[in-house]
């Protein structure tokens, strides 16, 4: 008998039993433990998860319900994800990566003109796969590697949010990526220190949103125009069992498309007026790329938009600047051709369902694009019919996921979800073509097996390359990864049995094995040409990762540490200049001996030093406050502290005991909170 | 190994409608997701039941496929296509070999 699995079957397998040991183990104490749905996106991400039965959008650190996927690197090396990385890209173009699940479980080739799209330097490995360089920390990136620091600072998030550790997820993929992109984006899971008990697609999380709690049977078509990809599906929804009929797809559309569109548009003008190309100019190409972004969500509302580039770049003539108008119908001709590409996977979808238009009850729009007025006018030029603007196309996908991390957990019962793999599997076979054993929208899990044999008499080697996609060439198809099998005994061609199995999980991720079956013979099989990471790598990974999480974490202590003693230092000296000589020479004396303590300390930036000194400070702070209080007089503190140097008599400053510092910021914070509003 | 109305309980002459109601009361029984809190070996062998349910249903729900196998049932015959060379290395094509297994 012999065994091969695609490379990266060893570790989805064992990651799916760890998933069931662990969750059997939970349900003895309690099913508890919160699983969260998460929308990785290529421009914005959202979490979702199960909250008093229903469906709820998990905001972030920042008090946003999606964030943006943007991880940069500080030239100080500082790692920021999330809002605060998007708004630093002007200033640090090379080393702030966006849309890089555009990259993820990509070969080189696959993504030559996304390369040229981005301000950042992507480049090929040694084994031709996609990495991302990162001049500021001098070091190169998978683009998985990536999107798990987005998946990090998301689950921390929502654990803050949700008061409990958050390290069970599932997480959303577009429903046309294949087995690659499936695979590597649950490696981020893995790196970010994530169980990601289920990969599935965004048109059926987004279905799972839409008809969770609705009892009618109704025929949906999902349209999903998001900011990288674009997806369609057709799903029966009714009596609790989601079931799709087909799903279609572009991986190479999305937002960002038309973005591009804009920028050069604006780069060509640009270009004709001053003979400079700002795409060259990567501080320039991300000012634009912005700017296209803002004028395209404008767009949306307005008939038109004011681009205003100022110093945008400078010649021998001085500075130059761009100020133009763009209007909607403008966009509209630019993006015309992107809009109508639209119109493919529809079709497609519709007839692998073997439904004809009239018998789609709705149709929802997902994805920020889809509020484009031109795609609403296709969607509906298309099906006849408005679109159901009932869901929030930016959450509906999150909120999805975390309804099938409650049917994972047993939180939510009675609801099935019957996904499709969207890419036919085969291999190769004589002559370059490709055999298919599983055809595309084929329900899963399933699994399929095929015999196989020799080409050649006397033949002892099989080469089988393992391919996804509908073409009939090998070479217009996805390789998912080669493996050889060796020791078949000499025999005339044809003679030979090799089973050959497909097996593909309910994430849609492949598993293949192969055994001869004439003389059960284990033979050893090598897989190269994979485009996802091996498991060593992914191991490495995630302790790199784990390192560097802890070494995040040190940093912002010590960050914050010294914010505190600098301010503690700061009201210190404030109420000792205040209180003046009210306060006992020995009391006083002792006080500022720890205030050179703690100065000493914050000079030295030691962070243990530095809350050793704090509390030391606090004590004697405290012994100050009481003596206040023991002078006579103490009692006919007036409200609100006198003026240094200007209190009537003693006692005169209210400080109260131990509140005494709390008292001081509030008297001192209210009056210059309130200044910028009277400005 | 049963065939295909065996597998979802329903007769030769049962309609698409019926065929369909079958296949989602099954697969909502037997799909891993609602069996994960179950022990190892049974969800192991719902999984199965789930392909085999799900492979059933692919046939049925196919006129054309649903045609051919209602003629080699009544044939009694179980490699209706014989050898079918798909290049050199294809030995044979069997379209319900996925319930075979």
């Amino acid at each position: 008998m012999m065994k091969s699995r695609i490379q990266s079957m060893p570790r989805a397998r064992t990651a799916h039993a760890g998933a069931r040991f662990s969750s059997r183990r939970s349900s003895v104490r309690a099913r508890a433990e919160k699983v969260v749905g998460i929308d990785l996106g290529t421009t914005n991400s959202a979490v979702a998860a199960m909250e008093g039965g229903k469906p709820t959008i998990v905001t972030n650190a920042e008090g946003q319900r999606t964030t943006p996927s943007v991880v940069a690197y500080s030239k100080t090396g500082d790692q920021l994800v999330g809002q605060i990385a998007k708004r630093q890209a002007v200033v640090n173009p090379e080393n702030t990566f966006f849309s890089v699940k555009r990259f993820i479980g990509r070969r080189m080739e696959e993504v030559t003109s996304e390369c040229t799209q981005v301000p950042y330097t992507v480049v090929r490995d040694a084994n031709g796969n996609v990495k991302i360089q990162c001049s500021n920390i001098d070091k190169e990136f998978a683009a998985e590697e990536i999107s798990a620091q987005v998946l990090r600072k998301l689950c921390e998030d929502a654990g803050k949010f949700l008061g409990e550790k958050v390290d069970k997820a599932v997480i959303t993929v577009p429903a046309y990526f294949n087995d690659s992109q499936r695979q590597a984006t649950k490696d981020a899971g893995k790196i970010a220190g994530i169980e990601v008990l289920r990969i599935i697609n965004e048109p059926t999380a987004a279905s799972l949103a839409y008809g969770f709690e609705k009892g009618s049977n109704e025929t949906i078509l999902v349209f999903d125009l998001g900011g990288g990809t674009f997806d369609v599906s057709v799903l029966e929804v009714g009596d609790g069992v989601f079931e799709v009929l087909s799903t279609s797809g572009d991986t190479h559309l999305g937002g960002d498309d038309f973005d591009k569109r804009i920028v050069d548009f604006l780069a060509d003008d640009f270009k004709s007026a001053e003979g400079i190309d700002l795409r060259t100019d990567k501080q320039a190409l991300q000012r634009l790329m912005e700017a296209a972004e803002k004028t395209k969500q404008e767009l949306s509302s307005t008939t038109q938009s004011s681009v205003s580039l100022p110093f945008i770049t400078a010649t021998a003539d001085g500075p130059k600047h761009i100020d133009t108008t763009i209007t909607r119908q403008k966009f509209e001709e630019l993006c015309a051709d992107l809009i109508d590409r639209c119109r493919i996977p529809v079709e497609s979808a519709l007839s692998d369902a073997k439904l004809s238009l009239n018998e789609i009850n709705e149709v929802i729009l997902v994805g920020g694009s889809t509020r484009i007025p031109a795609v609403q006018a296709l969607v509906r030029s298309l099906t006849g019919r408005d679109p159901n603007v009932t869901v929030n196309p930016d959450e509906v996908v999150a909120l999805g996921a975390a309804v099938q991390g409650g049917v994972l957990a047993g939180e939510v019962s009675d609801i099935v979800l019957l996904d499709v793999t969207p890419l036919s599997l085969g291999l190769e076979t004589l002559g370059g073509v490709m055999t298919k054993i599983i055809p595309r929208n084929t329900t899963l899990p399933t699994s399929k097996s095929e015999v196989f044999s020799t080409a050649a008499d006397g033949q002892t080697s099989v080469e089988i390359n393992v391919l996804q996609g509908e073409r009939e060439m090998v070479t217009d198809n996805k390789s998912l990864g080669n493996f050889r099998l060796d020791g078949i005994p000499p025999a005339p061609r044809g003679v030979p049995q090799v089973e050959v199995k497909f097996d593909i999980d309910a994430n849609g991720i492949l598993s293949v094995t192969a055994s001869d079956k004439g003389t059960g013979k284990q033979t050893d099989i090598k897989i190269t040409g994979a485009s996802t990471l091996s498991d060593n790598e992914v191991e490495s990974m995630m302790k790199d990762a784990e390192a560097n999480a802890d070494a995040d974490k040190e940093k912002r202590d010590a960050i914050d540490t010294k914010n505190s003693a600098d301010s503690m230092l700061y009201q210190t000296k404030k109420q000792l200049t205040e209180l003046g000589d009210k306060i006992p020479e020995d009391v006083k004396s002792k006080v500022e001996a720890k205030l050179g303590e703690l100065e000493e300390a914050i000079n030295s930036d030691n962070t243990e030093k530095m809350k050793a000194a704090q509390e030391a400070l606090q004590q004697e702070v405290m012994a100050m406050g009481q003596s206040m209080y023991q002078q006579p007089g103490a009692d006919a503190g007036a409200a609100g502290p006198g003026g240094p140097g200007g209190p009537e008599g003693p006692g005169g400053p209210g400080a109260g005991p131990s509140g005494a510092a709390d008292d001081v910021i509030d008297a001192d914070f209210s009056p210059s909170e309130d200044k910028p509003k009277d400005k | 190994m049963s065939d295909p109305y065996t597998l979802l309980g329903v007769p030769s002459s049962a309609s698409l409608k019926e065929i369909k109601r079958a296949y989602l009361a099954l697969a909502k029984k037997y799909h891993p997701d609602v069996n994960n809190g179950d022990d190892n070996s049974s969800s192991s062998s719902s999984l199965s039941r789930f392909k085999e349910i799900s492979a059933a249903y692919d046939v049925l729900k196919d006129p054309e496929k649903r045609r051919q196998l209602d003629s080699d049932l009544r044939n009694n015959n179980k490699y209706p296509r014989g050898f079918n060379q798909h290049g050199a290395a294809r030995t044979k094509y069997d379209p319900y070999e996925e319930w075979q297994a």
